[in-house]
Parts: structure tokens; C-alpha cells; sequence
């Protein structure tokens, strides 16, 4: 589990005080992570944004609740529920969305091409991510947050059972179901995704 | 059949084995196992893939910075205050319904002294006792008061209606300049004086407690006197006024005897309740210190 870090102490500890310009700091930190979690959670920007802007208000009120070691989490725990929120207030009145179209949000923003890839495994790319994002986006919320946790994140077991507030045999066993359900749903999607997706042993043995 | 139950079991764990989340004994035993089954690697390989494209979606920038301001979070209600405002509400609430108690009594006292004999007035005296046991009676007694003199004399209470509310917009104001009196709670409460003291009359029941040790302390008796005084002023003024309003020699007699031994009854209960509000008052006043004082 990552520890919080000495100065992470400090400006929660100040935050704790009232001290706004240090849970800014904070905000400073995590406002990237913490928008991508919202983003990938409720694939539409302004949704997004607004989540991100609540979660980032409910963590400073109840900073002085804060005990653990691991911030991070914490925090992006707080930022699940308002997407959560979010989501269930979109299901009450379902017809009501001025946002992009699920799995659009993004499509403008341009991937600055690595060096290497050619222009096919350029467009295999964009190919993917689309699938994936309309897979992701197609998962149970539950299963979606555990996604965005372990692999949007890189968050390890131990912050994934702080930020969902489960057991780590808990956390085990949703990455495993998760991940699954989305290979699956990533497959139906994605035709013409690169032979990795489908036929992983093959490409490897020869 | 338990090498299928095996082969499951394993499968379940190449997601976290693909994490590194695994114990090193179990590592290894997946390692073993993925030597030997085909299937398993297979979907090993495919578990790596998604989790790696994953990872490598296009990175998200937030699109503007969520800088809190303070508009953005207003006062920062601290968890343990936020329950405390209803409390001291109540408290409020309380000391709210004492002062339209003890107004209640005053203008029950006023009104009542040229029509009740001694029946009335030793009638108030017992219930000045159960007022000082109890601080609900002292509440429940009072709304009786504003029940009957009203009833009571009709024609007295028309000629005196404008004094009457004088006297209640005194007291209410004495009790706001009394140690708390917040403003919602004084306002309200002398708002409703003229009918209503029954209504507030069942929400300060948590309350009382605290009050009767506030008595006991001795500290807030000094701080009650001039409450007392100043409430009694108008009281004692009052009757001047009932008597040039046209009330007859016989009555403005009894009111002076009434000043000799029967206010001296009457003030007891008046002191008792405002020596409870002062209580109440003095105890919200000593929560909100105490909360603010509550290290966060």
C-alpha cells in the first residue's frame, strides 16, 4: 500500500486547520487522477467535471475524517460515491442527457503519436480505445469502478479494498470478474482489434 | 474432477497474479500450474492484454483546476457541529418557551389581580411549587395561564390588549438581552406569545434536566436578578395603567393590597421561571462554548 508522504501529512494535517490553500495543494495533486476516475466512471465531460468539483469539496469537509494511510484512496473513494450519485440521479430521469454520447468524449483529443507506430497500428489504437471505452462504459458500475481503480489507476489491492471500502479478498475477486467481463465485452466489440485480443496463445506459440 | 477444481481455482487468481498481487507461495503455484495447462495461459495472456490497453488509454488532463474557493465550500460545518446546531436549537426552543412562560404568568398575574380573590392566587402558589420541581409543568402551567385570563375576563382583556402585548414584547425583549436568547428563538417565541405557548410547550422536554443543576449553582442566580427586576417593572407598572383605564375604586383597592401580600406570591413564580430561563439560557450559552472549544 503507498503510504501517505510526509508533506501529504502536512498539508492534510493544515487542511484539517481550515486551511484552504493546503487542501488546494491537494486539489493541485490529484484534480488529473481524480477527473479521469469521474471521466471514466460517467463518460461524459461536464458530468465529469461536476463530479470531480463535488468530490473535491465532500473530501474537504470531511477531511478531519480522513484517518488512514493512504490518501489517495480516501480520495478517490470519495470521488466514486459522487460519481455513484451522479449515476443514480442519471437513472431517475434517464432521458435527460445533454452530454456527449458515451464512448464520444474524447475522440477529439489527439494522442500525441509515440515515435515508433505507423500509421495502421496508429488507427488499431484508436480502434481500441474506442472499443474499450464503450466496453468500460457498457460494464456494471460496480465492476466498471474496479476497472478504473486497478488498471486506470494503477491502484494496488490494498487502496482498491480503502477506496470501495471491501476486503481484499473482495478486491481479488471483482479485478478477477471484472476483467473478465471485459475482455468479453471488448471482444464482442471490438472486431477488428489486433489478434492479441483474440487469439492471445496463438500469436505467441508458434 | 479435482483437477478441474484445481484448473478454476487458479484461473480465478491469473488476474491478480497478472497484478502482482499475489503471496509468493501462490505465485509459484500458479506458475506450476500455467506449465502444464494451455487454457490458463491462454487466458492469462488475454487478462495481460485488456489490462494493459487499459492502462494505455489516452491520458486525461482535468479540464480546468477544481481550486476550491471559499464560495465553493461556504463555512466548513465541522461533522461533530453539524448535529449541534439542532441541539442547541432545542435549547433555544426551550428558553424560547420559558420566556413566554414567565411573560405568560406576568400577564396572567397583571390581568388576574383586580377579578381573583385569594382562591386564585394560593391556586397559583401551588402551582409556583410544581413549577420549581419540574421544568415541564412549569411549561404546561404557563400555557394554562395564557388560557385563562384570557377566557376569563373578556371585557378586561379587550381594554388591555395593547398593554398586554407591551408587556410581552418587554419580556421578550429583556430575554434577548439576557445572556443568549438567540435571535430566531426569542423572536419566534414572542411572536406566538399571546396564544400559543402550547406549542412549543412539548419540545423542550430533553431539555429540562440541565436547567435544575444551573439552579443549584448559585452562579445564575446573580445573573437572573436583573432579569427578574426588569421583567417585574412593567408588571408593577402595569396595574397604574388598569386603573386609569377606567377600572372602579374597588378594584384599584385590591390592587393595592395585592401589592402588599399577594405579589410577593406571584413574584416567587415569576423569579422561579426566570430563574429556570436564565438556567437554559445560561447552559446554551455554555454548549456553545464547549462546541467551539470541541478540539476538531
Amino acid at each position: 500500500m503507498v503510504e501517505t508522504q510526509p508533506d501529504e501529512q502536512d498539508l492534510i494535517a493544515r487542511s484539517r486547520d481550515g486551511d484552504l490553500a493546503a487542501f488546494n495543494r491537494l486539489v493541485e495533486r490529484y484534480q488529473n487522477p481524480l477527473y479521469k476516475l469521474c471521466l471514466r466512471m460517467l463518460s461524459a465531460p461536464q458530468a465529469a467535471e461536476d463530479a470531480a468539483q463535488d468530490a473535491f469539496i465532500s473530501a474537504y469537509r470531511s477531511i478531519e475524517r480522513f484517518r488512514g494511510a493512504t490518501f489517495r484512496a480516501w480520495l478517490f473513494r470519495i470521488a466514486a460515491n459522487a460519481c455513484y450519485d451522479e449515476l443514480r440521479r442519471r437513472r431517475s430521469r434517464p432521458a435527460v442527457s445533454l452530454d456527449a454520447p458515451v464512448g464520444e468524449e474524447d475522440t477529439l483529443a489527439i494522442d500525441l503519436p509515440n515515435p515508433g507506430p505507423s500509421p495502421e497500428e496508429h488507427a488499431q489504437r484508436s480502434e481500441l480505445n474506442r472499443a474499450l471505452k464503450r466496453s468500460l462504459a457498457a460494464l456494471p458500475d460496480e465492476q466498471r469502478l474496479t476497472i478504473v481503480l486497478c488498471d486506470v489507476q494503477g491502484l494496488d489491492y490494498a487502496e482498491i479494498a480503502v477506496a470501495m471500502n471491501v476486503s481484499l479478498g473482495t478486491v481479488k475477486s471483482r479485478v478477477s470478474r471484472a476483467r473478465s467481463r471485459l475482455r468479453e465485452l471488448v471482444q464482442e466489440h471490438g472486431e477488428l482489434l489486433p489478434d492479441r485480443f483474440r487469439h492471445a496463445s496463438e500469436e505467441r506459440d508458434p | 474432477m479435482t483437477l478441474f477444481n484445481r484448473h478454476n481455482r487458479y484461473r480465478n487468481q491469473l488476474s491478480a497474479y497478472v497484478d502482482n498481487q499475489l503471496s509468493a507461495g501462490d505465485t509459484k503455484a500458479v506458475d506450476q500450474h500455467l506449465a502444464t495447462c494451455d487454457a490458463c495461459r491462454q487466458e492469462l495472456e488475454g487478462l495481460r492484454a485488456i489490462a494493459l490497453a487499459v492502462r494505455d488509454l489516452p491520458s486525461v488532463a482535468a479540464p480546468r483546476s477544481f481550486a476550491l474557493t471559499p464560495e465553493l465550500v461556504g463555512e466548513r460545518p465541522a461533522p461533530a457541529r453539524e448535529r449541534l446546531p439542532q441541539f442547541a436549537g432545542g435549547m433555544r426552543l426551550a428558553g424560547a418557551a420559558l420566556a413566554v412562560a414567565l411573560a405568560v404568568v406576568l400577564t396572567g398575574d397583571v390581568t388576574n389581580v383586580p377579578l381573583g380573590g385569594d382562591g386564585g392566587q394560593s391556586e397559583r402558589s401551588a402551582t409556583a411549587d410544581m413549577m420549581l420541581e419540574t421544568d415541564n409543568s412549569v411549561i404546561d402551567n404557563g400555557s394554562d395561564f395564557a388560557a385563562s385570563p384570557a377566557s376569563q375576563p373578556p371585557a378586561d382583556a379587550a381594554s388591555e390588549d395593547p398593554k398586554t402585548q407591551e408587556q410581552l414584547d418587554a419580556a421578550g425583549r429583556d430575554s434577548d438581552n439576557c445572556p443568549v436568547a438567540s435571535g430566531e428563538g426569542g423572536d419566534s417565541g414572542v411572536a406566538s406569545a399571546t396564544a400559543p405557548a402550547v406549542t412549543t410547550a412539548p419540545e423542550p422536554v430533553g431539555v429540562t434536566a440541565t436547567p435544575a443543576a444551573g439552579v443549584d449553582k448559585g452562579v445564575t442566580a446573580g445573573d437572573c436578578v436583573p432579569a427578574a427586576g426588569g421583567i417585574d417593572s412593567p408588571a408593577v407598572g402595569a396595574p397604574d395603567g388598569q386603573a386609569e383605564g377606567g377600572a372602579d375604586d374597588k378594584s384599584a383597592e385590591s390592587l393595592s393590597q395585592a401589592d402588599d401580600g399577594g405579589l410577593s406570591t406571584v413574584r416567587v413564580i415569576e423569579i422561579a421561571l426566570a430563574v429556570a430561563l436564565a438556567a437554559v439560557l445560561i447552559s446554551v450559552l455554555a454548549t456553545a462554548v464547549a462546541n467551539r472549544r470541541t478540539p476538531r
